[in-house]
């Protein structure tokens, strides 16, 4: 027995509840699902924290929506963070319960910094006109410096968890749990990679606020072409980061995304040509009377582009965990009875959520009766 | 046994009964509260009532920083300590019931959009759609709590899960519909207990006292309502677990009392200030009444964990994460051996303090700590180290409903080397009954559970000094030698005797 396999818990006695494709399927689409407004929060946060220090108009306004928003986003997060939650311990508990109680106290403290957080943002939301600009900016920063912390707590996590052969001396040396993964090679070019990634993908929202503005056709207008701008810089920034996270990786892990591994490669492709071509869409749109259309292809493009870069980094995952956990040997049934309710309710519920979103944004059908 | 073991310094089950009970507490209130708010918003339409629609927009903003802020993060902070504290029992629930919690959180993404829309629409929506969100904000938050209540009924009560593994078998087990009928109670009477806080804000009289009454009923209604559900719940626990409420674990049985007790003075006194006399409505007298009610849901909780010892997924797996099926193999294997998570040092090394302290690690700390909260050295003070070798035999005797030891006898010397380091050197007493209560009392009792008074009934001081006492491994193969002194033996055996003249007096 080796040393790594050594302290790789052995597989729960109960069977997976359904093949693991579906699993793997549902952890993806979940992710991304968190994924998105995960990011709009945290790029949203800075991109706010900046705007109150710049004097124009366009920028007063967009830091007053922004502030307004974040908190419901943080909501969406947090909603849509379960799911991912779930499908992860049910695949990974193996690796996920171990490395995480290593380092248990940043662990379990991402719930204290997500809360005070959260309040940050309300308190910014709802005092928002009572508060002056450089009260405003202290508690955006704030905000912005506890969902770092989370983040790079959530990346020493994750690539602990796939690196089952550093825990035993993390935990033997500490078992009371005030670890994090620092050796980790990969761990600050894959941290900033997200970090910079949120800022990219926030640049796209605050393309969208201005596509989706009807009245304000100035803050539109402007909203767009800042969006567009901060979309390029961030997503050039964001290949070099690429690019330090890929040379970070150990040989065999970087020669996956170069052609030995077909579907890695592709995707990998697949991603930075849909990227380049999400950035030269939105900036003309940013130009051009009739945005909506290139707009709308540029988000698709990017949506994709995620998607892409969640299953990379499940490819990646399962090829640090190879050969000494895999996937493909657990066993597994199909819990019909469950899984057909729970995809049946997912599109109840989802009609539901849009039912309601539209009589709230469009509420012009409704009669404005309410006091 | 599986899995690390976080030391976390403190008694783990303290982290998970504050977050827990801190979320159990939100989260009631969360649902409750849902079908408070349409139901008094439609009256206040019905009767045109402009100030109680300006209290329930207040209302509804305490309910939103609350439930959907508090809650939520409190509701995944659940997930991540169950995940730390018991990653193996954590891992059997995901196992069995991820699309049980998959289909809760579906529920969940609706409850929390629609709390929010809610919210936020006061101002922008008609009046019946407002309702309607404000309904469909209800139905899913207690549809959240219909999936969530037979996970966690399911813990205590599997019943035929064990024999066929299948979802739905586990999910409607015995205690499924009391569970859900109390915990619906629950829900509207903490409703009515927040709606109570609020309303102590309200400066102007007349809106006070309408308020307070009308929040009054809520609390005091339900209140009685819950009670009268947990004595159905309590006839659906099998008999085997009723016994150790009952009687077997000390604790318990007190905090049943307390409970009991607690409950009755929040009704009374939510009667007095809310029903009788609503002037008496202060912000100290609602929050104190909130208190209390966080007391007895606390315990409420607590003495159903509680119940559930020495499993915690009853017949199914320990407290420790050991399975009962394992427990077998891992007598004939040894602990260090079997365990994953044993240092180079411990497993093959000569040092048997370092073994005998990660055996400790492995077996014990889910529940226990050293000093703390649950402290073993408080437990075994005094003990000597034979004693202590011998009760480690029988943890699953003892009134605390332990798992049993799993191991080799040879793991279990390291064990008592440990452990002997903490218990110290050995105590004098100053009467028999404090020998009874530190060596016989972990598994009996005088009166009740295991009751000692018919064991000793036929035997005189003298039988009971020099035979009984002495030879008590030899009565049968549960009991363990009495290893104190003479001075102790002798203080015992008088205690003894005159427990059998008590009854005969009688």
């Amino acid at each position: 027995m080796n040393e790594i396999v050594q302290y790789i818990p052995q597989v729960d006695p109960l069977p997976l509840p359904a093949p693991v494709w579906l699993l793997k399927l549902l952890l993806i689409f979940t992710f991304t699902l968190h994924l998105i407004p995960m990011n709009i929060m945290l790029g949203g946060t800075v991109i706010a924290g900046i705007s109150f220090f710049k004097k124009t108009d366009f920028h007063r306004e967009l830091a007053r929506r922004l502030t307004k928003m974040i908190p419901t986003i943080i909501a969406l997060t947090i909603t849509m963070g379960i799911a991912p939650l779930l499908f992860i311990q049910v695949l990974y508990g193996q690796l996920f319960y171990p490395s995480s109680i290593v380092m248990a106290w940043p662990w379990l403290g991402v719930i204290i910094l997500v809360m005070v957080a959260y309040y940050l943002t309300y308190l910014n939301s709802f005092k928002f006109s009572r508060l002056n600009v450089v009260k405003r900016a202290i508690i955006s920063w704030s905000a912005v410096l506890l969902l770092a912390g989370v983040a790079f707590i959530y990346s020493n996590e994750m690539t602990l968890m796939v690196t089952p052969g550093r825990w035993a001396t993390a935990y033997f040396a500490d078992s009371s749990g005030l670890n994090l993964n620092l050796g980790e090679p990969m761990l600050f070019p894959r941290y900033l990679h997200f970090i910079n990634g949120a800022m990219a993908v926030a640049a796209m929202f605050v393309a969208m606020l201005g596509l989706f503005e009807k009245r304000e056709k100035w803050f539109a207008k402007e909203a767009l072409q800042y969006g567009a701008r901060l979309f390029m810089t961030f997503t050039f920034i964001q290949y070099l980061l690429g690019v330090l996270w890929l040379i970070s990786l150990p040989q065999k892990m970087m020669a996956l995304f170069m052609g030995r591994s077909i579907l890695a490669s592709i995707l990998l492709l697949l991603s930075i040509v849909l990227s380049v071509g999400a950035i030269l869409m939105l900036s003309k749109a940013a130009n051009t009377e009739r945005p909506t259309r290139r707009v709308i292809s540029s988000m698709i493009s990017l949506l994709f582009t995620i998607v892409f870069m969640a299953k990379l980094r499940d490819i990646l995952r399962d090829a640090y965990l190879s050969p000494n956990f895999n996937l493909e040997t657990a066993p597994s049934s199909f819990q019909a009875s469950t899984i057909i309710p729970f995809l049946i309710l997912l599109v109840g519920g989802l009609l539901t959520v849009f039912w309601m979103a539209n009589k709230f944004f469009f509420p012009s059908s409704e009669s404005q009766s309410a006091k | 046994m599986n899995f690390p073991v976080w030391e976390l310094g403190f008694a783990p089950g303290l982290l998970m009964a504050v977050v827990a009970t801190l979320h159990v507490f939100v989260s009631h209130f969360a649902i409750g509260t849902g079908l408070f708010l349409v139901i008094t918003e439609r009256k206040a339409y019905r009767e045109d009532d402009a100030e109680l629609l300006s209290y329930l927009k207040r209302h509804s903003l305490v309910f939103i920083m609350v439930s959907v802020v508090f809650g939520a993060v409190s509701g995944v902070g659940i997930w991540f300590v169950i995940g730390l504290i018991n990653p193996a029992v954590t891992s059997s629930l995901i196992h069995a019931f991820v699309f049980g919690w998959a289909i809760e959180w579906v529920f969940f993404i609706v409850e929390i959009l629609a709390g929010l829309i809610y919210y936020y629409g006061w101002d922008k929506l008609r009046r019946d759609t407002h309702l309607t969100i404000g309904w469909i904000y209800f139905i899913a938050a207690f549809l959240s709590l219909v999936v969530i209540n037979g996970i966690v009924t399911f813990m205590l009560t599997p019943a035929g899960w064990l024999e066929n593994r299948e979802f739905w078998t586990g999910f409607f087990n015995p205690t499924y519909f009391p569970s859900l009928v109390s915990r619906t109670f629950l829900s509207l009477a903490l409703a009515g207990i927040y709606a109570l806080v609020t309303a102590s804000f309200i400066k102007e009289t007349g809106v006070h006292r309408r308020i307070t009454r009308y929040a009054g009923i809520w609390i005091v209604a339900n209140m009685v309502l819950f009670e009268l559900s947990l004595l159905w719940y309590w006839k659906a626990m099998p008999e085997t677990v009723y016994q150790a409420a009952a009687g077997a674990i000390p604790i318990t049985v007190n905090m049943l009392d307390a409970r009991l007790t607690l409950s009755a003075i929040t009704v009374i006194i939510a009667l007095f200030t809310a029903l009788i006399v609503p002037k008496l409505n202060k912000i100290p007298v609602a929050v104190a009444i909130m208190v209390l009610a966080l007391g007895v849901f606390g315990s409420s909780e607590w003495i159903r964990e509680s119940v559930r010892k020495p499993y915690s997924i009853s017949q199914y797996i320990y407290t420790n994460g050991i399975f009962p099926s394992e427990v077998g193999a891992i007598n004939e294997k040894g602990i260090l051996a079997s365990a994953k998570w044993i240092s180079d040092e411990a497993r093959h090394g000569d040092n048997y303090l370092q073994s005998g302290y990660e055996i400790f690690r492995v077996e014990c700390m889910s529940c226990h700590t050293e000093n703390g909260y649950l402290g073993i050295a408080d437990k075994i003070k005094g003990w000597e180290k034979e004693f202590i070798f011998e009760i480690t035999a029988r943890l699953d005797s003892l009134r605390g409903k332990m798992p049993p030891f799993a191991g080799t006898e040879a793991d279990r010397r390291m064990l008592t080397e440990y452990l002997s380091t903490l218990a110290g050197a050995s105590r004098s007493f100053a009467d028999g009954k404090e020998v009874f209560e530190d060596r016989c009392g972990i598994c009996h009792t005088v009166g009740q559970y295991r009751n000692i008074i018919p064991m000793v009934a036929d035997f005189t001081y003298e039988d009971l000094n020099d035979a009984v006492l002495a030879g008590l491994q030899d009565m049968n193969g549960n009991m363990p030698p009495f290893t104190g002194n003479a001075d102790a033996r002798e203080k015992l055996a008088k205690y003894l005797a005159s427990l059998k003249d008590a009854k005969r007096t009688k």
